[in-house]
């Protein structure tokens, strides 16, 4: 049941008003030596947001109000206009600037509105002093417009808008400080590592409508993609398209690989804390990199039937569960390496992001979205938190020079805790119950699905380890500060601990939104389940019939699984109690370093020397060739005109005959490019195979 | 009546310009100003009121033949929009030539003004001579601003563009002239509706076909460009002057689609679906050649020419597809690229005028020293990349949707490669100019006045505006592309199913004798067909129903 409210269009408008207005004091006090009023921007960057959070609590209500149970379906839906349609000579396309408010855009937007107003509020604390000011805080206001577009639009191109338009928040607010190259180089591979996922991403959307046009009922919009491939009667479509159905799930999985930092497009997120801190608490560990799972989420009726093998005889949510573990295991060893705070956080997050989509890939959709919420809550602490201890030490990042911060900051130290309790999955923290759903989900999979599990528990375990390690260097052992910051440590000002409070004891408590604890008291249990079930159910249901096809398997009991995960997280915690307690990481780290940057930079030196490499040689080799071509043409050019004004005579002909050939070279190239097919295509591939080695080579030999 | 006034306006204010103002630059660009932006307001009614079909004056009877040319004028949605881009951004270019033109305004205004007017009777005529005659004319007007206000190398630049680009058309005119002598006439839709009647009564050969195919594609070819003739591009744009350049990449590259549209697809209809893979290729090549070139250059008005030459490159593949989603992207795409284009050469311009350089590296740190330059350039780039929310993006999007749906996943793909390709060049210079350090010896570069502002805003309001509401365009301009090329769709739509029948036949063959024949590319939808199937269509395969899905449905792996 569809119910217009008609408020929704101030949940995206009230962000990008507060963007402009902020935008347009920005570059009007650009000029003067201040700029514009930092209370008077404060106060409009810190409203709208929190205005759009109240309308989204509105909205969920009057959601869940909305109660009809014909159709589980319900959702508060607005039209605004009609974007982009065609309907010419046969062929029809529509789309609508529809906003669309079921369970799922529900529970991403009160997250995502929310946590986006207690960070707009701590970076009124962390970035006042920054010239700045009310650039950020437009940025930040249109990130949050982009963002929140994301989760509402209710069809493929209008995600794509914030999908976008969240990258090129990412890219302005990456190269903030756009002083120092380096940030703007990290800004730059961020918004082009991500365009290369969204380019799957179109192509992906392209492929779909391709499968779902073969009855001409061709949509991008979502309820109909769910209805078209929830009907019974679309099996046999399905299954006669399986290898196109296939190929549109791992290209709009390509794009998610984008924005959720996943291998193969993993390397971007660790450099993007270059950022402010506010933003990688905001963008780059709550609300943005979380997008694939939502989009995974949102299209789930999709990837659910898409059954047929797309590579090695993997199917879709296969790959997903493979990369997101890959990813997992990747992040987590990483994350162990990391001598930088924000660094160990990041990697963290690309961990933490790695189990959301295993749960994707074994079809536990709801228990991802959980782990998405939980990780927003305690990953902003985590971040915030570190951005507190930053500030404290006067923009010190690199944990071999902290240390002892326990006394000197304790309310810093007191939420840190919390977001470290929650992550590494102690019993009573957030993390505990997400993580170990998705271990259980996991293990109780059809398929390889309990292999991957086992290794989830290694990461689990290793994932407890790094986190302790990070909070020995920072918080427990002695203190290490360098000569500068000594004696000036403080804690940080009201507007940053309110937020970082308000978080961190979220990251406590909201692990009982799906507890069997709360059964006994009558709370409803499952509450995040049964929350998201009208959208998710569905699908669940195939996805599980599929791993058991014979009706349910054995179900060993919770606390199995429960007292895996806590014996991961304390074995974790004695582990690196054992190798930290001291905070010796002068001597033992050093030679992490080396393996570091091995490990870490491994991607990027793969792609620059298969993919930047080769790219900017062929530009190179091209530009030249035209610029060869041109000024071959113009002498040609020169000697006709001189010809025909002085007569024969003055030809000068070897400059016109080198010309001619390099004109007619260029055509020879040109025709033979044209005629690339059959086995002279073999040829060029192994010849461009063979290039590619050998800059393989060069690169990792020099 | 409108027509006649609109063609003739700009030429009136060009000689009122003349005569009227004072020697002094600032009281011609006054007036050139208002007089243009009267043009603009006279032609705005073109999007409300239409098609218009205005009563034709017989003009001359061409040499040699029994045509009688007609001064035909008409406007539909494709010409209308086309023309909006033309007027609108007339009054643009002479406002942000201000500070480059200076003293010599009076000249420039009165170039400019004569070549929107000649470019407003191309785009209406429906007279093949009277369109040769304006898309001739145009150069003048553009080869005095080069000749005039042009960079360093002008002399040699303004040659090269006159030569080149006279060489591409001159055999247009020929063709032309003998259709006119075969049929009589040199009336557009006559000329369309007499030529399968030469075919049948053998007075056109299948190679003297493909001779006026050719001559007609290679002049605007060269105009659009498509690949191999694209060598002018470059160094025309990076020797004119931003506010031509403005008309030049803006609006006159787009008569060279245009006349793909309007020409070569309804009167060769056979021809353009037998040989639209050549051009899919060349249009390939260009998107992403285009692309891989520009992120090589240092001259920044050099990378926005190769920019240019990769997104129109793509307007052309999606022509090519025949695919209603892609044609449903061409219009709006051709506004959007006139709009960012004219952009980023306006900006450019604003700095040589300035500085007189336009490097790579001649600057850095911008964002701190000219703020409001480094908004709009921020702008105009991400607006050039295709960020949706801009014009660009749903003309980007629709193009490759239909590619798609049209010729397969890998040309898609291809094709799709210049969304990463063009934020890789683009970023490049962003971070270049406007981050980093910044030089000290532009630490007295002024930021812009309110006239450069002011020239560069309502561009960027204009693709934001159809970046969320096309509307207006898509309404209009779309069935008219659709229709233009209509028949060409249907001779490529049977082409393909005659190719796929042929396919079917060889692998029961192949099943039936142990022959292993691997089947043609599916790239290569049209292989060449011979000449006789395209001009006896009975002996053809039925007639394909219009569906959307592709005969050959792509089952790639990735």
């Amino acid at each position: 049941m569809k119910v217009s409210f008609e408020l929704l269009w101030l949940i995206p408008f009230l962000p990008l008003l507060g963007a402009i207005i902020n935008g347009a004091l920005s570059l009007g006090g650009a000029r003067s030596t201040y700029g514009a009023s930092r209370g008077f921007v404060s106060l409009i960057a810190v409203l709208m947001p929190a205005l759009a959070f109240v309308i989204t609590v509105i909205a969920a209500f009057t959601l869940s109000g909305v109660q009809s149970h014909a159709d589980m379906k319900n959702a508060l839906v607005q039209n605004l206009w009609e974007w982009i349609a065609v309907d010419v000579a046969g062929f029809k396309f529509s789309v609508t600037a529809g906003l669309l408010f079921d369970k799922l855009t529900s529970m991403m937007l009160l997250f995502v509105t929310g946590i986006g107003t207690l960070i707009h509020l701590y970076s009124v604390g962390y970035m006042w002093e920054d010239r700045g000011f009310a650039r950020f805080m437009a940025y930040l206001n249109l990130f949050m417009f982009s963002m929140i577009i994301l989760v509402i639009g209710d069809s493929l191109p209008l995600t794509f808008l914030g999908w976008e338009g969240v990258g090129m928040c990412s890219y302005l607010l990456i190269g903030f400080w756009h002083h120092n190259n380096e940030y703007n180089d990290a800004a730059r591979k961020a918004f082009i590592v991500n365009r290369i996922g969204d380019l799957g991403f179109l192509l992906g959307a392209f492929a779909l409508f391709l499968v779902m046009d073969s009855n001409g009922l061709g949509s991008l919009n979502y309820r109909e993609i769910a209805i078209w491939f929830q009907n019974p009667a679309h099996a046999e479509l399905i299954a006669t398209s399986s290898g196109l159905l296939g190929a549109a799930c791992v290209l709009i999985f390509l794009g998610c690989t984008g924005k959720s930092a996943q291998i193969p497009l993993v390397t971007w997120l660790p450099d993007a804390m270059a950022g402010p801190t506010p933003v990688s608490a905001l963008i780059h560990a709550a609300t943005m990199v979380t997008s694939g799972v939502y989009l995974l989420a949102r299209l789930a009726d999709v990837f659910v039937v898409a059954t047929a093998p797309v590579f090695l005889g993997l199917d879709a949510l296969d790959i997903v569960l493979i990369v997101g573990c890959m990813t997992a295991a990747w992040g987590a060893i990483a994350g162990l390496v990391q001598l930088d705070i924000k660094k160990a956080l990041a990697y963290s997050t690309v961990s933490q992001l790695g189990f959301m989509f295993m749960a994707c890939g074994v079809g536990a959709f709801d228990v991802a979205l959980f782990h998405v919420f939980t990780h927003a809550f305690f990953k902003a602490t985590l971040f915030l938190a570190a951005g507190s201890v930053i500030h404290g030490l006067h923009h010190e990042q690199d944990m071999r020079r902290m240390g002892g911060l326990a006394k000197l900051m304790p309310i810093t130290y007191a939420w840190f805790w919390c977001g470290w309790f929650a992550i590494i999955g102690l019993p009573g923290g957030s993390g505990f119950f997400s993580k170990d759903l998705i271990l259980e989900r996991l293990f109780l999979g059809g398929g390889f699905a309990p292999f991957i599990g086992a290794v989830a528990l290694a990461v689990a375990l290793l994932t407890a380890i790094y986190m302790t390690r990070v909070m020995y260097l920072t918080f427990w052992s002695p203190a290490r500060h360098s000569d500068e910051v000594k004696g000036k440590v403080h804690e940080s000002p009201a507007t940053m601990l309110i937020p970082i409070t308000i978080l961190g004891f979220g990251s406590l408590v909201v692990g009982v939104l799906w507890s069997p604890l709360l059964e006994q008291y009558g709370v409803g249990t499952h509450a995040f389940e049964s929350y998201l079930r009208p959208v998710l159910g569905s699908a669940q249901a195939i996805s599980a019939k599929l791993a058991h096809p014979g009706g349910h398997s054995a179900h060993p009991s919770l606390w199995l699984f429960a007292g895996a995960g806590i014996a991961a997280a304390v074995g974790g915690l004695l582990i690196a109690r054992w190798f930290w307690h001291r905070g010796h990481v002068n001597s033992s780290e050093k030679d992490l370093v080396g393996f570091a940057a091995w490990w870490t930079w491994g991607f990027d030196r793969v792609y620059h020397a298969l993919v930047i490499l080769p790219i900017k040689v062929v530009a190179w080799i091209m530009a030249w060739i035209v610029d060869a071509l041109v000024a071959g043409a113009v002498g040609l050019t020169a000697e006709v005109a001189r010809f025909l004004g002085d007569g024969y005579t003055s030809v000068q002909r070897p400059r016109l005959r080198s010309s001619l050939a390099l004109s007619a070279a260029g055509a020879v190239g040109l025709v033979s490019l044209l005629l690339l097919s059959g086995p002279i295509a073999w040829v060029v591939g192994l010849a461009a195979v063979a290039v590619a080695v050998v800059f393989l080579l060069l690169e990792f030999l020099l | 009546m409108l027509l006649y006034v609109l063609l003739a306006a700009p030429l009136v204010a060009a000689l009122l310009t003349v005569f009227a103002s004072g020697k002094d630059g600032e009281s011609s660009f006054r007036l050139g100003l208002v007089l243009s932006l009267m043009v603009a307001l006279l032609g705005l009614p073109l999007v409300t009121c239409m098609p218009l079909v205005e009563a034709k004056l017989q003009w001359f009877t061409l040499w040699g033949t029994n045509a009688t040319v007609h001064l035909s004028l008409a406007s539909d949605g494709l010409s209308a929009w086309l023309i909006q881009l033309v007027i609108w951004l007339t009054p643009i270019a002479i406002l942000g030539s201000r500070k480059l033109v200076g003293e010599r305004m009076r000249d420039f205004a009165a170039a400019v003004l004569v070549m929107e007017a000649l470019m407003i009777g191309a785009l209406l005529s429906r007279d093949l001579v009277v369109f040769y005659v304006f898309f001739e004319a145009m150069l003048v007007p553009m080869l005095v601003l080069i000749a005039l206000f042009g960079g360093a190398e002008r002399r040699s630049a303004s040659l090269w563009f006159f030569l080149y680009t006279m060489f591409g058309s001159i055999f247009m005119l020929v063709a032309i002239w003998w259709l006119a002598w075969k049929t009589g006439s040199t009336d557009l839709a006559t000329v369309i509706t007499a030529l399968p009647g030469l075919k049948q009564s053998g007075q056109l050969t299948a190679t003297g076909e493909c001779w006026l195919f050719a001559a007609f594609a290679l002049a605007f070819a060269v105009k659009v460009p498509l690949v191999p003739f694209h060598s002018w591009q470059a160094k025309t744009y990076s020797e004119t002057p931003a506010g031509g350049a403005v008309l030049l990449a803006g609006a006159m590259a787009k008569i060279g689609v245009y006349g793909f549209l309007r020409f070569v697809l309804p009167m060769f209809p056979a021809l353009s679906a037998e040989y639209a893979h050549i051009f899919v290729w060349l249009g390939l090549i260009g998107v992403i050649g285009g692309a891989l070139v520009a992120m090589a250059q240092d001259d920044i008005k050099r990378m926005i020419a190769f920019s240019s030459l990769s997104h129109l490159s793509l307007v052309m593949v999606g022509i090519f597809s025949f695919h209603q989603a892609a044609l449903a992207g061409v219009p709006v795409q051709m506004v959007a690229h006139g709009l960012s284009v004219a952009a980023l050469f306006l900006l450019v311009g604003y700095l040589e005028a300035r500085s007189s350089s336009r490097g790579l590296d001649d600057f850095g740190g911008l964002a701190d020293r000219t703020p409001i330059f480094a908004v709009l350039f921020v702008t105009t780039a991400l607006a050039s990349a295709a960020l949706p929310g801009t014009a660009n993006f749903v003309g980007e999007f629709m193009l490759l949707f239909g590619t798609y749906l049209g010729l397969g996943f890998t040309v898609a793909f291809l094709a799709g490669l210049s969304v990463i390709l063009t934020a890789v060049y683009l970023l490049r210079v962003v971070q270049r100019w406007l981050y980093g350090k910044r030089h000290p010896s532009l630490d007295r570069l002024p930021d812009l006045g309110a006239g450069e502002i002011l020239a560069v805003v309502p561009l960027l309001l204009a693709s934001f505006f159809f970046g969320f509401y096309p509307k207006p365009i898509n309404d209009q301009a779309v069935p008219v592309v659709v229709e233009l090329s209509a028949t060409a769709r249907e001779q490529a739509l049977m082409l393909k199913s005659a190719a796929a029948q042929a396919k079917a036949g060889k692998v029961e063959a192949a099943t039936a004798a142990p022959a292993t024949a691997v089947p043609a590319v599916p790239a290569k939808a049209a292989p060449v067909a011979p000449a006789p199937a395209a001009s006896a269509p009975a002996s053809a395969a039925p007639v394909a129903p219009a569906v959307s899905a592709p005969a050959a449905a792509p089952s790639v792996k990735p």
